[in-house]
């Protein structure tokens, strides 16, 4: 008799525990996991990724939040690697519980993440990452960046137009989005009539990539479409130039993704990179722009500023229209408010197509002189 | 194929690498342990080289040698603190090769608290290379090259004509029998940490002034230098500069190498071209580190 009241006693305190515990959780902040690369190869444009999403966390909670409760925002450090932002991704889905996951910055990071995501019903929308490859892994799973697709046409078109040449050497990086790319720009590079005559995969992190360059050049390519993130941007730009193999008054170079590939040389060595043309995101519009020259007194430094606070604005908004801070909830109302929401990225459309990918973002041609990158004139 | 500035290629890339993996193997060799930190503690010293240089302003060689010493003393006092108790109470090498992992994701974890994760480079511009021989070499790597064969004829010297050489040769064969003989082979171990983290410093630094400079750049150089460190022989300093050139050569030559031309014996019948894709760079030093070791077990000059 003894034990059964105790047993009963038990249930009791832990029916009240949980149930104090769920209530709490109505009542408290809703919770979005943000991934960001702090460290690692990305790290230099960081602290812009990072206030792209602040100044819209402010915004919103300022505006009373999402379900009337404050919105929080749980950052974790992905340090641009898969394995590090997959641990860092379970640890916001299995501890802090979150509903929503944003950020991811590269690919190759989010992608397997995006299957992890969608395997356990988690809303991912996920921004700068651009691979075709999304569109297949499920209904949980939204970009808000333009797919390689688009990126691959455009650079190809650009770099055979603009050079007026036909010899091409490729250089893109081992992992989702350099060889989703890498296939988007061989492919309209064929259909234009234009050659491939080399193309270098390599791998991150490295610290040599004289071996890849001598590769590049070998079979005397006429001009150079290449995409690097920050560090590997700076390596390559610099051996390239020491081996007296960057001189775009000769060989010109084309960049599909000017921002990621060259920020670090740009701080460094901008004499280096000057004359490199290539694409970048549309500049952010001038809502945005105020809000972060007055908490930086700077302009970003990457419009991927601009989409983090897009992303956000749009998840805070679908949690409201949805009346619920669950994944599948939010997931559904995602659509609809991307088909009237006025962005402050790639041009300002954001609606997603019916794979949840974003079909209407626009680039910009952009071309690297004294160390600004500014606009291509046409 | 550009052969000239291959080798160019190579031979920085060695002089870089060969360095870094003579600090490796001198403490297999002594120690009869892996020790993983190494590398870090070389970007340890580089990042202090990088205070010196860049925030204090001194002269870079003064600051490679301040650092080399501050680097060092470092290895040492966490010998002192760790490695000397395993020795006395005989503790397995693999506990202390794990003990050495831990050191190396602390100390990386601790320059990234004082220097951050921003990647950075010495207060070295931009340089315009040099013709030489037909390759394209700039300064700074004419004085790594430089550097780096001054470093180790001194090594050689030093271990081949010094007192202090041949006691640290003695330790290697047979510690027990070395101390019989009157040498204190705490003392020598501890010059021995000191020698193979200065030296790992000079080479963390040059790679760092030849790419960049960033927390992590320890755990990215490493695979080379283990690779390195074995194919020439572990415990073998000049195996270990034989392994960094084997390697570097493997790394810039074989990509480069068209197999098509050489398979139709240069041209003579069509067979296009054929080249290793350069996605398997990676891939290149861990086959032939695997041919060697299948050809002699011991690497290219280990003791048999």
């Amino acid at each position: 008799m003894k034990k059964c009241l105790f047993v009963m006693f038990l249930t009791v305190i832990l029916g009240s525990l949980i149930g104090m515990s769920s209530l709490a959780a109505e009542q408290g902040p809703v919770k979005i996991g943000v991934l960001l690369p702090l460290t690692g190869t990305q790290a230099v444009m960081a602290e812009d990724l990072q206030e792209g999403f602040l100044i819209a966390q402010e915004q919103i909670n300022a505006a009373g939040g999402v379900l009337g409760r404050r919105l929080e925002l749980i950052i974790e450090d992905t340090e641009t690697r898969p394995t590090a932002g997959m641990d860092a991704a379970r640890k916001l889905v299995e501890l802090d519980r979150v509903p929503v996951i944003t950020g991811g910055f590269s690919s190759g990071v989010m992608l397997p993440i995006a299957v992890y995501c969608q395997e356990r019903g988690i809303l991912v929308v996920s921004q700068p990452p651009t691979s075709p490859l999304f569109r297949d892994v499920g209904d949980y799973i939204f970009l808000v960046n333009v797919l390689d697709n688009y990126k691959g046409k455009v650079i190809g078109e650009f770099a055979f137009k603009d050079s007026g040449l036909k010899r091409f050497a490729l250089m893109f990086m081992n992992n989702a989005f350099g060889q989703a790319l890498k296939q988007e720009t061989i492919k309209n590079l064929d259909a234009l009539g234009a050659e491939v005559v080399t193309v270098v995969d390599y791998e991150l992190n490295k610290v040599d990539y004289k071996a890849e360059l001598t590769r590049l050049f070998a079979k005397d390519p006429e001009a150079v479409i290449a995409t690097f993130y920050a560090n590997e941007g700076f390596i390559a730009a610099k051996q390239a130039y020491e081996m007296g193999l960057l001189n775009v008054d000769e060989v010109p170079w084309y960049c599909p993704e000017m921002a990621s590939s060259f920020a670090k040389a740009l701080e460094e060595i901008p004499e280096v990179v000057e004359g490199i043309k290539g694409l970048n995101p549309l500049a952010p519009e001038s809502l945005f722009m105020k809000a972060f020259r007055e908490k930086k007194g700077r302009d970003p430094i990457t419009a991927y500023s601009a989409m983090n606070y897009d992303a956000l604005i749009m998840i805070a908004m679908a949690i409201n229209f949805a009346n619920s801070a669950d994944s599948t909830a939010i997931r559904d109302a995602l659509p609809k408010i991307s088909q009237w929401y006025r962005g402050q990225s790639t041009g300002g459309d954001k609606r997603f197509d019916e794979d949840g990918m974003q079909g209407f973002g626009q680039y910009s041609k952009v071309i690297l002189i004294n160390g600004e990158v500014v606009p291509y004139p046409e | 194929m550009d052969i000239a500035q291959i080798l160019a290629n190579a031979l920085v890339r060695a002089a870089e690498l060969g360095l870094l993996a003579v600090g490796l193997t001198m403490v297999f060799d002594i120690l009869k342990f892996t020790n993983f930190a190494h590398a870090d503690y070389a970007i340890l010293g580089a990042f202090l080289v990088y205070t010196f240089n860049c925030g204090a302003g001194l002269n870079l060689f003064l600051s490679v040698f301040l650092a080399a010493v501050a680097a060092g003393l470092i290895a040492v006092a966490i010998d002192k603190a760790i490695f000397k108790g395993f020795r006395k109470k005989g503790t397995k090498s693999v506990t202390a090769m794990i003990t050495s992992l831990g050191i190396a994701i602390a100390l990386r974890n601790i320059v990234r608290m004082i220097w951050t994760s921003e990647s950075r480079t010495y207060a070295i511009p931009i340089q315009r290379p040099l013709r030489i021989l037909g390759a394209r070499i700039t300064p700074v790597q004419i004085g790594i090259l430089i550097t780096s064969l001054v470093a180790m004829i001194g090594f050689h010297l030093l271990l081949q004509r010094t007192k202090f050489g041949k006691a640290l040769r003695a330790i290697s064969d047979n510690r027990v029998l070395a101390s019989a003989c009157a040498i204190d082979s705490e003392k020598m171990i501890q010059w021995m940490w000191f020698l193979a983290t200065a030296f790992g410093v000079v080479g963390g630094t040059m790679i760092a002034m030849e790419h960049l400079l960033y927390p992590r750049l320890g755990f990215d150089i490493l695979i080379p230098i283990f690779c390195a460190a074995i194919l020439g022989g572990i415990g073998n300093p000049y195996g270990a500069m034989l392994g960094a050139l084997v390697l570097a050569l493997a790394e810039n030559v074989i990509l480069a190498l068209d197999f098509g031309h050489i398979l139709s014996f240069g041209g003579l019948f069509e067979l296009g071209s054929i080249q290793i894709k350069t996605g398997y760079k990676p891939a290149i030093s861990f086959v032939i580190l695997v041919i060697v070791l299948l050809l002699r077990p011991t690497g290219i000059l280990g003791r048999k």
